[in-house]
């Protein structure tokens, strides 16, 4: 399996769902293109009827989760019960009391028709969320009031 | 044809001494943190001093003495700069899928610079917060610059250019309240 292109799906047009890590965290509309892998399995968690259901690409091991209100941040590969996944099937999630297909897994000619650059998408939102450590130090200091000057405006004598 | 590229264009040059440029890198250099208690209430305050690396990105053509003695600025810009091995527990950039799509600009906050090589000044690729940005007045960069006298790292032309282009990118950005809806 060369390639092949995820595909959301939802009964309703006001539900949306996400696929996060592979493929950012944002939301993504029913029916919308999520992204191309080249290959992948899927994992179901241990207990299927509160685990998650989740994409793991087997080339980098990054896992894209489905059900993003149990968890947002990926898996690790290790915990999933993988099995292979082929081209046409359906990723589903456990709601309620039975399996909804949430993610349909379509042909490469499909997805070919597509550059690659189309899913790859800019991020304004990432962010370092915990910033490495730095030493620091506090020193106390006396504020004045009506210490601060303000800058006076100098012509440049080069211009 | 890669090895030529690399030798006739350095990313880096070792520089000393209190002349500043954009793109010089100090490391551990000092950032203060005032308390927002000590805006109002003429007191005693503590105050904390963060040792931060940063990079210069006020303009060089601004830090250049003129002929009366001064330059331009006042105040230097400064970018907090991340090692990639510090941010081995970071979400987005514990794997090289991040990097590589930070390295395509893909998050325009923050910007990659090269790993550094040259010998006993080896640095580990860096990452530049664009959003994370301080200034201090130019006589303390330029202390702080020339401390002990020890040499820096200086990143050198186009890449200097590079990474003030992504700065000026990311600072100019726009949120549209609606946007025109995704073509199907």
């Amino acid at each position: 399996m060369n390639g092949a292109t995820i595909k959301t799906r939802s009964s309703t047009a006001t539900e949306t769902r996400t696929l996060a890590s592979r493929f950012g965290s944002r939301l993504f509309e029913p029916g919308e293109s999520a992204g191309r892998v080249t290959g992948f399995s899927v994992g179901i968690g241990a207990d299927p009827s509160v685990g998650p259901v989740y994409l793991v690409d087997s080339l980098s091991g990054i896992i894209a989760l489905i059900d993003y209100r149990r968890q947002q941040h990926p898996l690790e590969s290790d915990t999933a019960e993988a099995r292979e996944l082929d081209v046409e099937s359906e990723v589903r999630e456990f709601l309620g009391d039975q399996w909804r297909a949430v993610a349909s897994i379509v042909s490469d000619q499909e997805g070919a028709e597509w550059p690659e650059e189309e899913f790859e998408m800019v991020d304004w939102d990432v962010r370092i969320e915990t910033p490495p450590p730095r030493p620091s130090r506090r020193v106390v200091v006396k504020f004045q009031k009506g210490s601060y000057r303000p800058p006076r405006i100098i012509d440049d004598p080069e211009d | 044809m890669a090895d030529v590229g690399a030798s006739q264009y350095p990313w880096y040059a070792l520089v000393s001494g209190s002349d500043l440029r954009q793109g010089d890198i100090l490391l551990g250099c000092p950032v203060v943190v005032i308390p927002p208690q000590a805006i109002h209430e003429p007191e005693e305050h503590p105050i904390t001093i963060d040792r931060q690396n940063v990079i210069v990105m006020t303009q060089s053509c601004d830090l250049a003495i003129r002929d009366h003695g001064k330059c331009n600025a006042d105040d230097v810009l400064l970018a907090s700069l991340y090692f990639r091995h510090e941010l081995k527990d970071q979400r987005h950039f514990c794997k090289p899928e991040g990097w590589e799509a930070a390295r395509k600009g893909r998050f325009p906050r923050y910007h990659v610079l090269n790993e550094c090589e040259i010998p006993g000044h080896e640095l580990d690729y860096m990452l530049v917060d664009l959003e994370r940005v301080f200034t201090l007045s130019i006589g303390a960069v330029r202390k702080v610059a020339d401390a002990d006298g020890k040499k820096r790292i200086r990143l050198l032309p186009p890449y200097r250019e590079h990474l003030s282009q992504a700065f000026a990118r990311f600072f100019m950005r726009v949120g549209l309240p609606v946007d025109i809806p995704r073509f199907k």
